[in-house]
């Protein structure tokens, strides 16, 4: 509903664009070719869903948004990242101080590695607010934001004095936030924030992720597996699979389009369906290709249904229709889908 | 159906924990029946218990109290050589393909550890040609045979997993979130091959998972757990078409649905979290986050009473 | 089932375990471990070889009007403060050395093993073990052994008794804190599953599986066993005279140090340099131990 709109209104401020990114982790051994040309646009306030699975180049896409990528193996080799319109990657380390916590916020699948264990969760979020402290907020101010943002996430502010060990998975998970929300960023990376929770509490936080995105109109990167939390939460979704994004479009075109890519309709025959009772699940066979040895022509040939000659030989075009886009071999003749020249 | 006897049976099984003097109860009251060839899901969130049940049944945990049936004989007392005889008939497949293969034995050696324990064959030749024929069963490569656990990916590794479980020629298999760890597409590779053996082996499968919609593609009963006790069970289409108690329907609306359509719709979200199995209250333990929970709710124990057609619930309100 | 279709099913030959063969191969890739076992091998070689060509009254006759002689063909490190032949000494005397430490190490791990491998798979018998360890961890080991030899009298059976028991606490700890990290492991609960009775699963199951870290942890304390030893010669109440050892050589030396430092230098460095080698050794066998660093 919200999606069509977004993406139909080409004058909406674009706050993140990614132009045709590459990383590599290189070792001594071997090169590991994590993001291979990911290019992906993110308007303020909009909802950006990044599907895959494991090893798919989800977090290594978002690490290097940040600039966090490991520095002695982690490597940048092509591309460019905008943030409000200047690139990340000449920034110096001050302005990259001022964008980690100010501008992005990320929080991760385990919340107990991400919170120091001998400090109290006030103690934690104050830090954090008085590290990015530019509007000059007073120790009282400080507390008083605290308090605040805990009331934000849902906890009782007389809490802030207990440590992380005294709160459950679902409420760590809470504080994470509180902490990432403490600087009002204008984006929030949220790398599979409820992967680790039970049910009913994946609901409560996901409900909660959503509220606050809405109250402050940040953009939100929601990285899962999880086709559901997908269609629950996200305004456009971006499918990878191998370092790429092989399909990008709208939560409605990747939900209910006619076209998909065909690893996308693996994805969808692989989960059991919750209202109707299937005989048997379509999986996707093998694995993921080896990173450091991808194949030749279309990443996903190998284990792709419909694959032709073609996609051994060549590497596919991206082909897109009103903002659908579909890097696929087999989408050239398919209705209203045209070669994305802009991307290809 | 009712002229049949369960393949396992257990009634009022309890096991409690010793947590510095006070006693933690993992499994509390638990009556329940699985057929020849069917599979009963129980689901339930983290310490809810149910994979301490399915070690209880599998004799790998002490019960408290309560008996367990094993195609009609109570083996809660068994001992010993008539231990191992059941234990042969009963296998457990584990969550994390990681942990639960030894890192030092070779594909083939963790395969036919368990035919070599139990003197299956006289000489150890058989024992690893047999284990070759559970690799081709299970869908593993031969060549994969001399390989360590850490040398293949996890869905693979799950498979060896599962060729162990089924190296003794078992009838009952506690799968327990054998799928959990898995990459989706992984995860629909493994839960077709489980099927697949069902069908062709005739299985019997109690499917331990968080994963709702795993437990409805694979269940023919469902039970739900919550702190220990069944707080309801029934035949899997009609649990999840018409869910009874307020626990059941709040973990129903509370999955995220992989339908946009589904989208705007009201989601019961359940305040606070699960209380502590540590000495629990006499009442419904759902009671402290039940919307419709009354005085009585937190007092008085409620039974596990059928509501027709085996759909047992255990719910106060619902008199 | 869908994969059979796309992976060719050879039939492959069931290999027996060869993971010494796999281990040696890892051992072999780090450098400074091979140097250490190379240069090890070397010294033990000469030590444990030299009485074939040097008789042992060559380290104790003495020559008093060649005393501190400096290197010759004769004697080629020299003599001593009695004149006797230096070299013979440093070799004899590192064999001694070195016995005490394997066979000390060799006991510690025994009785210090077992018993921390029972502390950990018996929770019953745990408490009475561990307190027992810790009353003997709280002496300091040098001290104990002090105090064993003296009351025992000092000989070489004494010595290595003496020096095993004060290691012991060490041992037990690490082989109890390997064995718990294993026993939690779901393959230990699997082979529980499938009727594994408790002897196979600690022999089969959890000690390959810290088997490294004990091997580590002795060649480590090895170069420990061997400094206590060279200690307790050194204050008098080891190895006893005339007999040498590098701990006793160096506590006689210790008088001449500013006229015949090669006295003092050279049992020196030969503790060193086998403490030191004996570490290399170590280091590299844990990492060759460990196939998840298999390259």
């Amino acid at each position: 509903m919200i999606a069509k709109e977004t993406t139909k209104e080409a004058t909406k401020e674009q706050m993140l664009e990614v132009k045709d990114l590459f990383v590599e982790y290189q070792t001594d051994l071997e090169t590991i070719k994590a993001v291979n040309g990911v290019s992906f646009s993110l308007a303020k306030g909009e909802t950006l869903g990044l599907v895959g699975e494991t090893g798919a180049g989800k977090t290594t896409t978002a690490l290097a948004l940040m600039r966090l990528l490991p520095e002695r193996t982690g490597k940048i080799k092509q591309g460019d990242i905008l943030i409000n319109g200047s690139s990340v990657l000449k920034s110096s380390d001050k302005e990259l101080m001022r964008l980690r916590g100010e501008t992005i916020a990320m929080i991760f699948q385990d919340p107990m590695t991400s919170l120091n264990p001998v400090l109290t969760i006030g103690d934690q979020i104050s830090e954090s607010i008085s590290l990015h402290n530019s509007q000059g907020r007073t120790a009282e101010q400080i507390q008083l934001r605290v308090d605040e943002v805990l009331n934000m996430v849902g906890i009782p502010s007389a809490r802030k004095g207990e440590y992380p060990h005294q709160f459950s998975g679902g409420m760590r998970q809470r504080v994470v936030i509180a902490i990432a929300m403490a600087c009002e960023p204008d984006l929030l990376i949220a790398d599979e924030p409820t992967t680790a929770l039970d049910v009913t509490i994946q609901a409560q936080v996901l409900m909660m992720i959503r509220n606050l995105r809405d109250r402050l109109g940040m953009s939100l990167i929601m990285i899962t597996h999880d086709l559901g939390i997908v269609a629950q939460t996200c305004d456009n979704v971006a499918v990878m699979y191998a370092g790429e994004l092989v399909e990008v479009g709208s939560a409605r075109d990747i939900f209910k389009a006619a076209h998909h890519h065909p690893y996308t309709d693996g994805l969808f025959g692989s989960i059991p369906k919750l209202r109707e009772r299937v005989k048997r699940l379509k999986p996707i066979s093998g694995l993921m290709p080896d990173p450091t040895r991808l194949p030749t022509g279309c990443y996903f040939s190998p284990r792709c249904p419909l694959c032709a000659d073609i996609c051994r030989e060549r590497k596919p075009d991206v082909f897109a229709k009103d903002g659908h886009k579909i890097k696929c071999h087999l989408r050239i003749n398919a209705d209203g889908y045209i070669k994305d020249e802009v991307r290809s | 159906m009712t002229t049949q006897t369960p393949l396992v049976k257990t009634t009022g099984l309890k096991k409690y924990f010793n947590v510095s003097k006070k006693l933690l109860h993992a499994v509390d009251d638990i009556d329940l029946e699985i057929f020849p060839g069917k599979t009963l899901g129980v689901v339930g969130e983290s310490g809810c218990g149910k994979s301490t049940l399915g070690r209880v049944i599998l004799r790998l945990l002490e019960p408290t109290s309560g008996d367990i049936f094993y195609d009609g004989e109570n083996i809660t007392k068994y001992r010993g050589s008539r231990l191992k005889e059941i234990r042969a008939q009963m296998q457990i497949i584990f969550q994390d393909p990681y942990s639960s293969l030894n890192p030092r034995m070779s594909v083939a050696e963790i395969i036919a550890e368990y035919m070599i324990v139990n003197h299956v064959y006289k000489r150890k030749t058989e024992a690893f040609s047999q284990a070759a024929k559970l690799m081709d069963l299970v869908g593993l490569a031969r060549r994969y045979a001399n390989l360590y656990p850490h040398e293949l990916d996890g869905g693979r590794r799950q498979r060896i997993g599962v060729a162990r479980a089924l190296s003794l020629n078992p009838s009952f298999i506690v799968c327990d979130e054998p799928v959990s760890a898995l990459d989706v597409s992984i995860q629909a590779q493994i839960l077709n091959l489980l099927m697949d053996l069902q069908e062709n082996i005739g299985l019997t499968y109690m499917f331990i998972t968080h994963d709702l919609s795993v437990v409805r593609h694979i269940s023919d009963d469902i039970m739900v757990m919550y702190l220990g006790q069944c707080v309801e069970r029934a035949r899997a289409d009609e649990l999840f078409d018409n869910p009874l108690h307020p626990y059941t329907k709040a973990l129903l609306s509370a999955i995220p649905e992989p339908d946009i359509d589904a989208r705007n719709k009201e989601i019961q979200i359940i305040r606070g979290e699960v209380t502590s199995p540590i000495n629990p209250p006499a009442g419904c333990r759902f009671a402290p986050r039940c919307e419709s929970a009354t005085e009585k709710c937190a007092t008085e124990a409620v039974e596990l009473v059928d509501r027709g057609e085996g759909h047992f619930v255990a719910c106060a309100k619902m008199d | 089932m869908e994969e059979n279709l796309m992976e060719e099913n050879l039939d492959v030959d069931f290999r027996k375990q060869s993971n010494a063969k796999e281990i040696w191969r890892r051992f072999k890739k780090n450098r400074s471990a091979m140097i250490g076992l190379v240069l090890f091998v070397f010294m033990f070689a000469a030590c444990f070889i030299a009485p074939l060509f040097v008789p042992y009254t060559s380290v104790t006759r003495q020559d008093t009007k060649n005393k501190f002689a400096p290197p010759s063909v004769a004697h080629i490190a020299g003599t001593d403060n009695f004149g006797r032949d230096e070299m013979a000494r440093i070799l004899y005397g590192g064999r001694m050395t070195m016995s005490i430490g394997f066979i000390a190490a060799a006991i510690s791990l025994l009785v210090g093993g077992s018993l921390g491998m029972m502390a950990s798979f018996y929770d019953k018998a745990d408490n009475l073990i561990m307190r027992f360890i810790d009353i003997l961890a709280s002496i300091p080991p040098i001290l104990m052994a002090l105090a064993i030899v003296s009351a025992m009298g000092t000989n070489l059976r004494n010595v290595v008794i003496a020096i095993s028991i004060s290691r012991m606490p060490a041992f037990c700890r690490v082989v109890r804190a390997a064995v718990m990290g294993i026993v939690d492991q779901e393959y230990i609960e699997a082979a529980r599953a499938g009727g594994t009775g408790d002897f196979r699963i600690l022999t089969k199951h959890v000690l390959p599986n810290c088997l490294g870290t004990i091997i580590v942890q002795t060649t480590m304390n090895m170069s420990l066993l061997m400094l206590a030893a060279a200690s307790l010669s050194f204050i008098g109440m080891g190895v006893q005279p005339p007999a040498p050892e590098w701990g006793s050589m160096l506590s006689e030396a210790r008088e001449y140090m500013r006229s015949a430092p090669s006295l003092m230098i050279l049992p020196g460095l030969g503790i060193v340099l086998v403490t030191t080698q004996l570490n290399l050794i170590g280091d590299g066998l844990r990492d060759a131990f460990d196939p998840r660093l298999k390259t």
